[in-house]
């Protein structure tokens, strides 16, 4: 039916009318162009200007130190004193209490006023020590002194003081380290005086008082073990004394034995690693972000999509053309990105011999293969955005409308980037299916790939398939968008809230819309959010045990979360509460099938479960201490029962098959129904083992619902279903150990498993049951079916 | 070349519930006749007219144009028609020639062919002079013929025109009614819809009377001043519509001015 002609006009019609469009141009290739070179330019000056900084010290009783070792020269602190380069000493610049270079006349008022802030700051902290000891000899006579005071005081003095750290030295310092170093060996119970160490003052929410501690204190550090190495030699005891696993040498700080085995080009592939993906994921989208919107919104706003629609094109075509075009710039733009973008850094890095600020990002050029990697995978990227985008868009009214819809889109990958570029998030089978994640962690490997652990070429098949079906839901998606007369014809009036509740009390009609179906949906997953919070305090509550508080969280998230929102909103919204909720007397069969069907399908899903248990994640902790309490034999089987089988099967089949269902399959298109409600039935279930199950479920659920015209036996289906998982936990170890029981079923460490016959037994017995399930027809009656699908009617009699 | 049985349309409407557009409208036009809509604003015109081009698909009932049924074979519908409103605007970036240009492309008309008969409609049309001019530079007259030789440029046997003359000059207004005139010499099945009677008058064979989705009258202009005894056809068609909304027990000011 499709003709490549059309898709192909309309594709070389589209790319010219974008070309045409200057804004594009723009976004695709000047931007890019002028951005990174921009960019470098700005970074350059920026690490000028940053390794300039100066780092303020002020040093107390500085004449207070010994001679030997000499811990300042000048004002600089020695400069072997520096672990990682010496260099680093550059930026402290130490302002010393008494400077023996300097007449005491010479002195500024400007030095005199900040030792005099640094002798407060030091004086608060002091009197903050005498309260720590006073509430530490628990003195119960005297008034306490006010700690939060003294540190309140602390902090604000701390704030207008101009330097980044102070250190002092308190008096007799000299003399304590003369005595350290020439004792012979240590007075036994000895206790040194607290006061005699040196205080250093900083703040580490600010981050220039960070940055210089943390410079200070490791030259302190390497100054206590210098000192420490010093008394070891007095002592004529040999170096290994001090360091026993390491042998650290003063002037590196390196610990040699300890190999790491990074080149340079791995730790710049570790760079690239992240920034490349991250760049080709934001940059495919603002590709397909403004084309979209002009290919979409821009045709309706500008008045145009009528005369395409009558165009010989088939709307598929339109959409296919259309979709392409999207996709071409959508590439285009993160090519020119990327080439810039990877053009600037090469300059920046071949300049890098004349520049010691970026010789310190060690960076290299990224590997050849990552080009390659980028260049297969940006095609899955752009195609499932372009299709995206171009539906968003496509819903909207005019180009400002699309923008507002596409935000979201924007957020949403943002969220997903940052995830899969956060350390430790590996690509394994589960991440790997995940939109834009797993092609993010793919493409993060591939550029690793010499370096890393994971065996990465596995994964480009699924991860490719599984785009590329990603991609062709939201194409479809779109090609529905542009199917839709309402979407297409949408009159640009105000959204009147008033009006439109109103409307939807007033005009009710018998069954809810799909948009009705959704917005019950949102609102049970927005109260199981906020319900999180709630049960938390319950757990917390030590008068209640948990697997009660467990059962009761349950209890009230089915009856107040699932069923509750769908009940009112049926009460609301619909005309007929009993057709919503099929609440009908099914026939016979139906209700047989309720029964027998979930006891073929459940040895079939365990057994599936447990041969995927590989790919689903592993259940955080928290989640297994949750669940530990359930499987104690001592709980009621009855409670059980109810909490895990009766209520889900009232109060989940009420809001899925009946008003989600209902609403989804109003305009008769059953099969996108049943698949849409199975769907979000599997992301309510939130644990990513039980969605895949619910998924599988629902779908059976739902043609059930739909066939037998009742909601009793997906009720009935359900509570078999969630009652054998409860009882088979439940059954003693005697039943398996029976001759005939063993074989069918077998126990074992990881629950039970199913011989072959029985799987055999079960398969033909629920391929018939859901065989018959598929073809039969539903059981509504006609009278029925002509008010709620006209359409769908007259079409039949049609044919 | 064009039947309509039972034709409805049902939308839903956020102000009013459900609305039905076109109620059970029935009608025929042939080759070489002029078949004329009637009607005010709200009427049903548009949507009638847009279900007979495939742009929406028809509640109810039935429509063929051209021997093609709209649901059915909608491609094969809007292959053999040339359809134009006040909807269907024309590119921006796109000059006169490239636009006419690409629907000839896409209704598959051979090259050589495709550039003869361009020619020959931009003659007659005389368009000459701006066919470089992109869109966003035309004015609504040059608009307008770009789109008639949009609908032309295939050659169809229907032609579907609604309200064409609203907002030109008089001028362009007279250009394109001239057009039509022409068309229907050539043959073509032409299906107009507007509610200037002057124009009915001057290019009618057969008209029908829409108000409300329903049509009230049908037949050709002397069969009708005949029928309800006015000469005016202006004054027909004011009390037509009128006493259908008297006896609907609508407030006809309420309506019009709203």
């Amino acid at each position: 039916m499709m003709q490549s002609r059309n898709v192909r006009l309309i594709f070389a019609r589209e790319i010219r009318d974008q070309f045409r469009d200057r804004r594009t141009l723009f976004m695709m290739l000047i931007l890019p162009l002028l951005l990174y070179p921009g960019m470098g330019v700005g970074m350059l000056q920026m690490t000028v200007l940053f390794s300039h900084q100066e780092r303020e010290i002020v040093v107390l009783g500085n004449d207070h130190l010994p001679e030997t070792p000499r811990l300042i020269d000048g004002n600089r602190f020695e400069k072997r004193f520096f672990s990682s380069s010496p260099d680093a000493g550059e930026s402290l610049h130490l302002v010393l209490e008494t400077a023996p270079d300097e007449e005491e006349a010479d002195a500024d008022t400007e030095k005199k006023d900040l030792l005099a802030q640094a002798h407060h700051l030091v004086e608060l902290v002091r009197a903050k020590h005498r309260i720590d000891r006073w509430e530490a000899s628990e003195n119960e006579t005297e008034a306490p002194p006010k700690l939060a005071q003294v540190e309140q005081n602390l902090a604000t003095a701390f704030a207008s003081f101009p330097a980044d750290v102070v250190i002092y030295f308190p008096p007799g310092f000299d003399e304590f380290v003369r005595e350290y170093l020439t004792q012979d060996r240590p007075d036994e119970g000895q206790v040194i005086d607290q006061s005699i160490r040196p205080i250093v003052v900083y703040n580490g929410a600010d981050e220039g008082s960070q940055l210089a501690y943390r410079q200070t204190i490791s030259v302190l550090e390497q100054y206590d073990r210098e000192l420490t190495r010093l008394r070891a030699k007095n002592l004529n005891l040999p170096e290994a004394f001090i360091d026993p696993l390491f042998e650290r040498r003063l002037q590196d700080g390196d610990r040699h034995h300890v190999e790491d085995t990074a080149q340079e080009e791995q730790h710049s592939a570790n760079i690239w690693s992240r920034f490349f993906p991250t760049l080709l994921i934001l940059m495919t989208l603002t590709g397909a972000f403004y084309p979209s919107i002009d290919l979409g919104a821009g045709e309706k706003e500008r008045g145009t999509m009528e005369t395409l629609l009558i165009s010989p094109a088939a709307r598929s075509e339109i959409v296919l053309g259309k979709f392409l075009t999207i996709l071409l710039f959508s590439i285009l733009t993160a090519i020119f990105n990327i080439l810039s973008m990877g053009i600037t850094a090469f300059y920046m890095i071949s300049m890098a011999g004349e520049s010691p600020a970026l010789k310190m990002m060690n960076l290299t050029l990224p590997p050849f293969t990552s080009f390659i990697a980028m260049g297969v995978m940006v095609i899955p990227l752009a195609a499932m955005f372009s299709a995206m985008s171009l539906a968003l868009a496509t819903f909207a009214k005019s180009t400002k409308e699309g923008q507002y819809y596409l935000t979201p889109l924007m957020i949403v990958v943002m969220g997903l980037t940052v995830f899969c570029m956060s350390p430790g998030v590996e690509l394994t089978p589960f991440n790997s299916v995940i939109p834009v994640v797993g092609l993010g962690l793919l493409l993060k490997n591939l550029i690793l790939s010499p370096i890393s652990d994971i065996d990465v070429f596995v994964y480009i098949l699924p991860v490719l398939l599984t785009s590329i079906g990603y991609s062709l839901i939201a194409l479809w998606w779109a090609i529905e968008q542009f199917h839709r007369e309402e979407v297409l014809f949408r009159e640009s009036e105000r959204l009147d809230l008033k009006l439109w509740f109103q409307h939807l009390l007033r005009e009710k009609e018998p069954l809810p819309t799909s948009g009705e179906a959704i917005i019950a949906f949102a609102t049970i997953m927005i109260m199981q959010f906020l319900s999180f919070g709630l049960f938390q305090g319950l757990f917390s509550d030590p008068n209640v045990s948990k697997a009660d508080a467990i059962l009761q969280s349950l209890a009230v998230q089915q009856l107040a979360i699932i069923a509750s929102p769908a009940l009112f909103m049926g009460l609301m919204l619909t005309s007929s509460f009993r057709r919503t909720f099929r609440l009908h007397a099914p026939r016979l069969k139906w209700v047989a099938m309720g029964i027998l069907l979930p006891i073929f399908l459940l040895p079939l899903s365990m057994t599936l479960q447990s041969y995927l248990h590989w790919f689903f994640p592993e259940l955080p902790p928290r989640i297994k201490e949750i669940l530990a309490p359930m499987s104690d034999p001592n709980l009621s089987l009855i409670k059980l029962v109810g909490v895990f089988a009766l209520l889900p099967a009232l109060c989940e089949e009420l809001a899925f098959r009946g008003f989600i269902l209902s609403g989804f399959s109003r305009n008769g298109r059953t099969g996108v129904a049943v698949v849409f409600s199975a769907l979000l039935f599997g992301v309510m279930h939130m644990i990513p083992q039980q969605v895949f199950n619910a998924f599988l479920l629902g779908l059976v659920l739902g043609l059930l619902a739909l066939r037998s015209g009742s909601l009793l036996p997906g009720v009935l289906f359900h509570f078999v279903n969630n009652a054998l998982g409860v009882v088979s936990e439940r059954i003693p170890q005697e039943f398996f150990a029976a001759e005939t029981t063993s074989w069918f079923v077998k126990v074992n460490e990881n629950g039970l498993s199913f011989s072959f016959i029985l799987l055999l037994i079960c398969s033909v017995g629920g391929g018939l049951c859901i065989r018959h399930l598929i073809v039969s027809g539903n059981d509504v009656s006609p009278a029925l079916t002509e008010q709620v699908f006209p359409e769908s009617v007259s079409e039949t009699a049609e044919e | 070349m064009i039947e309509v049985t039972g034709l409805t349309k049902t939308f839903s409407d956020i102000r009013r519930g459900d609305v039905k557009a076109l109620k059970n409208v029935s009608f025929s036009a042939k080759a070489g006749q002029i078949f004329g809509l009637l009607g005010p604003n709200g009427a049903g015109k548009t949507t009638c007219l847009r279900l007979l081009s495939t742009v929406l698909r028809p509640t109810a009932g039935h429509a063929e144009v051209a021997g093609f049924d709209v649901v059915k074979h909608p491609e094969q519908v809007r292959a053999h028609i040339g359809f134009m409103s006040g909807n269907t605007g024309v590119y921006d970036r796109m000059s006169a020639w490239e636009m006419v240009e690409y629907f000839g492309r896409l209704y598959g008309i051979p090259e050589k062919e495709r550039i003869a008969r361009q020619e020959e409609i931009f003659e007659t049309l005389q368009m000459n002079d701006f066919r470089d001019i992109l869109g966003a530079k035309m004015s609504t007259g040059m608009k307008q013929k770009v789109s008639i030789a949009r609908t032309l440029i295939h050659d169809p046997p229907v032609l579907i025109f609604d309200e064409p003359t609203s907002g030109l000059d008089v001028l362009v207004a007279r250009s394109v009614i001239d057009a039509i005139d022409r068309l229907r010499e050539q043959g073509k099945c032409i299906i107009f819809s507007t509610h200037i009677m002057r124009e009915v008058e001057r290019l009618c064979d057969q008209v029908a009377v829409i108000d409300k989705g329903e049509i009230l009258a049908a037949g050709t202009l002397d069969e009708l001043r005949q029928q309800f005894q006015q000469p005016d056809v202006e004054e027909l068609f004011y009390q037509l519509i009128a006493n259908n909304r008297i006896t609907e027990g609508a407030d006809l000011h309420k309506e019009t001015s709203s």
